[in-house]
């Protein structure tokens, strides 16, 4: 078995008397794509505030690199290399696209506390947010407000906030929520050229089952804030119990096709 | 040296403004000393007069810029800016007048106004800085309403009257040698000024727009905002408490009005006019509101028998230009210009790459 780069022990989280995650149990591998999918209200974007640090668990522990981080606050987990984008766009809307990507690259610097010299004056910052803005492709309007975006763009731009920031494990949450089918497609070429390049694990949470058989190594299914089932794409497509609790017969033609796949 | 670079030259261009307000400000009390035919060095005059409002208006230039670093920049809300201003104010007079401190009061009463002004920054930034927007306004509020109300019936520090100054050195003294202060206030402007631009041009400065815009998302991406904000709210004290500090010697008296909520809404006011988050709009806003007040203050209109009091009823006049400018330009004199041009340049681009389109398929 590969080296486990994130564990999460009995994770639960209750808010009040609701218990949105219930004692998951979650084995990530480095270098893997490893998607989360499941009905709303499953606990997915719960488990990933739990991962991010976001939110603390109420029982449970998380650890990274076989470091217990179930303490650590947000900013902390970020330096360690987790990063992660959001279900809801999460840009810092009044800066140009070069400046969201810039500090990202700024963040994980040692260089935030200098008042004397100009942040701009820091080429290889420049240099290297310019790469992650070329990497999704939004190079042409490196240096116009993000709030000017089309939704798309904004989508990306989140992407390329989180390429800046070098993390080893990158956290997606619904990279695809809101987005016009044919920018579904650019978003499962860049995420397969993030992966064949083979050195970050990324965690996906997402509805669009195209993206989900298509980039994933190993897939979680979690129902009412359990996990229902686990395994590789082939295998949860063919798994009776996922598709009646979860996916129903919207999904079954994908499915079908995916487990016929697999068997060939 | 510099000048005959060609770089060089391009930097004077690009500032041709802010080095044109910096020498009207150097030349000013002589400028008006010519137009008005009187002394500038005199200890009274018209030019001293002008001298005299030009003080209070770069007074409250500083207190604007400060505010501008946490509202503007940071975005953090404070509605109690004024405490700094007044607390600042009262501890460096409560050691200036002291007897036993004979000729050093003033200057150890400015070192321990600044200080304390930066540790109440630290203080109440730890204890609340965690509250979001509004519930941070309003814990602000409540502990310089606390400030105020205690002096105001303090009877040690003059209860409501406040006290007045002891003897300032002459050399020293705005009543009898108004120049030199004019110079020094004008120099401390002149400092507050460079030192946000250039920390808003700073690495550091780039982490605090970050915060205003989404706090959470610099959180993610791996900044300790709460260290962040602590700084601004700390820097921003200290340069409100300079403020006080040069309002205090310029009126030789303090009183319990200077933590009134005037000192905290009249910077933010004259900070949402001007334009939040940008350099020059809180000068702005400060100067041109504050000479409006003063231009208007004594000014009458007779309609037939009636006589309408613009002084008296320039709070409202102010109060509807306020809703005015919020409505129209939400972003302020500055701000709005700024977005204009940005608008503009990007549209000519836009312009500019149709073109080109439109000759590629010609050819």
């Amino acid at each position: 078995m590969a080296e486990a780069i994130l564990e999460c022990r009995n994770l639960r989280k209750e808010f009040g008397g609701l218990v949105a995650v219930n004692d998951v149990s979650l084995r990530v591998e480095r270098g893997r794509v490893h998607s989360i999918i499941g009905p709303n209200g499953a606990g997915k974007t719960t488990l990933m505030n739990l991962i991010s640090g976001i939110y603390k668990p109420t029982r449970g522990e998380v650890l990274f690199k076989g470091q217990p981080i179930t303490h650590l606050p947000l900013h902390r987990r970020a330096h360690l290399g987790i990063g992660r984008s959001f279900q809801i766009t999460n840009i810092f809307p009044n800066l140009t696209v070069l400046e969201n990507v810039r500090l990202a690259v700024q963040a994980r610097s040692k260089v935030n506390f200098n008042m004397l010299r100009r942040a701009y004056s820091y080429t290889d910052f420049i240099a290297e947010a310019m790469h992650a803005i070329h990497q999704v492709g939004l190079t042409p309007v490196a240096s116009t407000l993000a709030s000017a975006l089309p939704h798309g763009g904004k989508r990306k731009l989140e992407l390329a906030i989180l390429l800046a920031g070098a993390p080893e494990l990158l956290i997606l949450d619904e990279p695809t929520a809101g987005v016009a089918s044919e920018q579904v497609r650019e978003m499962i070429e860049n995420l397969s050229h993030i992966r064949a390049q083979g050195d970050r694990t990324i965690i996906i949470v997402e509805h669009n089952m195209n993206l989900v058989m298509n980039v994933s190594d190993y897939i979680t299914v979690m129902h009412l804030g359990s996990v229902l089932a686990e395994g590789t794409p082939a295998e949860i497509a063919a798994n009776k119990a996922v598709q009646s609790a979860y996916l129903g017969e919207l999904y079954s033609d994908v499915m079908d096709k995916a487990a016929g796949g697999a068997h060939e | 040296m510099q000048l005959s670079k060609g770089v060089s030259w391009r930097a004077v261009r690009q500032n041709w403004l802010l080095i044109a307000a910096l020498i009207l400000l150097l030349i000013f009390p002589f400028l008006v000393g010519a137009l008005t035919n009187t002394d500038p060095t005199a200890r009274r005059g018209l030019a001293v007069y002008w001298q005299g409002i030009a003080i209070e208006l770069l007074i409250y230039g500083i207190l604007t810029m400060s505010y501008n670093l946490l509202f503007g920049f940071t975005g953090v809300i404070s509605f109690g800016h004024a405490l700094f201003f007044g607390l600042a104010g009262y501890l460096m007079g409560g050691f200036q007048r002291a007897p036993e401190l004979a000729g050093s009061g003033l200057a150890i009463g400015i070192v321990v106004a600044l200080s304390v002004c930066a540790a109440l920054g630290l203080l109440i930034g730890t204890a609340t800085l965690r509250l979001k927007g509004v519930y941070f306004a309003i814990f602000t509020l409540a502990i310089a309403e606390m400030a105020y109300i205690f002096l105001s019936r303090y009877e040690p520090t003059g209860s409501e009257d406040g006290f007045t100054l002891g003897a300032l050195p002459e050399w020293f003294d705005p009543t009898r040698n108004r120049i030199v202060f004019y110079y020094i206030v004008a120099a401390i402007f002149i400092f507050t000024f460079i030192l946000i631009r250039r920390l808003m041009e700073s690495p550091t400065g780039a982490v605090l727009l970050a915060i205003r815009e989404n706090e959470n998302r610099a959180r993610t991406i791996g900044f300790n905002t709460l260290t962040y904000k602590l700084l601004a709210i700390v820097l921003a004290g200290v340069l409100a408490g300079m403020a006080g500090i040069l309002f205090t010697l310029l009126n030789k008296k303090v009183g319990p009005e200077m933590l009134g909520t005037a000192y905290t809404v009249n910077p933010l006011l004259m900070t949402i006019i001007g334009g939040a988050g940008t350099l020059l709009g809180p000068v702005i806003g400060a100067v041109g509101l504050r000479l409006l007040e003063l231009q208007l203050r004594n000014v009458q209109i007779a309609l037939g028998d009636a006589v309408l009091d613009i002084g008296r009823a320039l709070p409202i006049i102010l109060g509807a230009l306020f809703i005015l400018v919020v409505l129209v330009f939400p972003y302020g004199i500055v701000g709005t210009f700024t977005r204009w041009r940005l608008n503009r340049r990007a549209r000519s681009a836009e312009r500019a790459a149709k073109q080109a389109e439109a000759l590629k398929s010609v050819s």
